[in-house]
């Protein structure tokens, strides 16, 4: 039996290094933009805007971010194609293919001009 | 995938069947929630990028009951996707010590929790410094 070629591979290498990624990540920013920046808004708004954004425009910061972002789109890309298939989406691979690393080519696209693009100083 | 290959038939709800059927579907569906959480998150970020009006809404939006809810639901799925990659780990990658494997408990821990604690410690030591 012939089998036929196949991408898994890289894209199940992305989808490790997102699945780690968001594991190790994603709890902390969560608390982060749930808990801690709501609360802290409340002393300060600007002081808490300006420490934020300092942290944030840092630059092992910004890559630290865009690589948590970019790979977890993919990760979330890859579990969805998946689910769908075992939904009964087997019969469409193409645009199922199409659509969830498009969206995650997406939204790593937007994160990196996102991240990429900051002001030098907070507006 | 090859074409006219015979494929058992399944209905949609094929995954309740089982108990885990039904937990390898929660899993899988915690992407749904982690996709949505990733998009809010690049609306804080460009947020940060426009200048504090943009910074005041998205905290005013955060503070809204309904958001509350959603972010509450996104951090159940965000937690049971780490809980679930953790514990995954050290069936794929082993670790041994000397020729003794070490107990999957432990690898988690090690591969995984307390990684998992560190940068959470530090991004929240980083985010509520202050001066």
């Amino acid at each position: 039996m012939a089998f036929k070629k196949s991408n898994e591979a890289f894209w199940w290498s992305l989808f490790s290094a997102g699945g780690v990624a968001s594991a190790m990540f994603l709890p902390a920013l969560l608390v982060v933009v749930c808990v801690v920046l709501p609360n802290q808004y409340l002393d300060d708004p600007r002081a808490s805007y300006e420490h934020l954004f300092s942290l944030v425009t840092w630059w092992p910061v910004r890559l630290l971010l865009l690589g948590v972002i970019g790979f977890s789109f993919f990760h979330v890309g890859h579990r969805i194609r998946h689910v769908m298939n075992d939904l009964g989406w087997r019969q469409h691979t193409a645009p199922l293919s199409l659509l969830c690393y498009g969206g995650a080519l997406l939204g790593a696209a937007t994160a990196a001009w996102i991240i990429l693009t900051f002001p030098a100083v907070p507006q | 995938m090859m074409k006219h290959r015979y494929q058992t038939p399944m209905g949609p709800l094929w995954f309740l069947k089982r108990e885990g059927y039904r937990r390898f579907m929660v899993r899988e569906m915690t992407a749904f929630a982690m996709a949505a959480f990733l998009v809010y998150l690049l609306y804080w970020l460009r947020a940060i990028g426009d200048g504090y009006t943009a910074f005041v809404q998205m905290v005013e939006l955060t503070r809204n009951p309904v958001t509350v809810t959603l972010l509450a639901l996104a951090f159940g799925a965000v937690l049971y996707h780490s809980i679930t990659w953790f514990n995954l780990t050290p069936k794929i990658m082993p670790m041994y010590v000397a020729e003794e494997k070490i107990p999957d408990v432990w690898a988690a821990i090690i591969m995984g929790y307390l990684p998992c604690a560190a940068v959470t410690t530090v991004i929240l030591w980083s985010v509520m410094r202050t001066g």
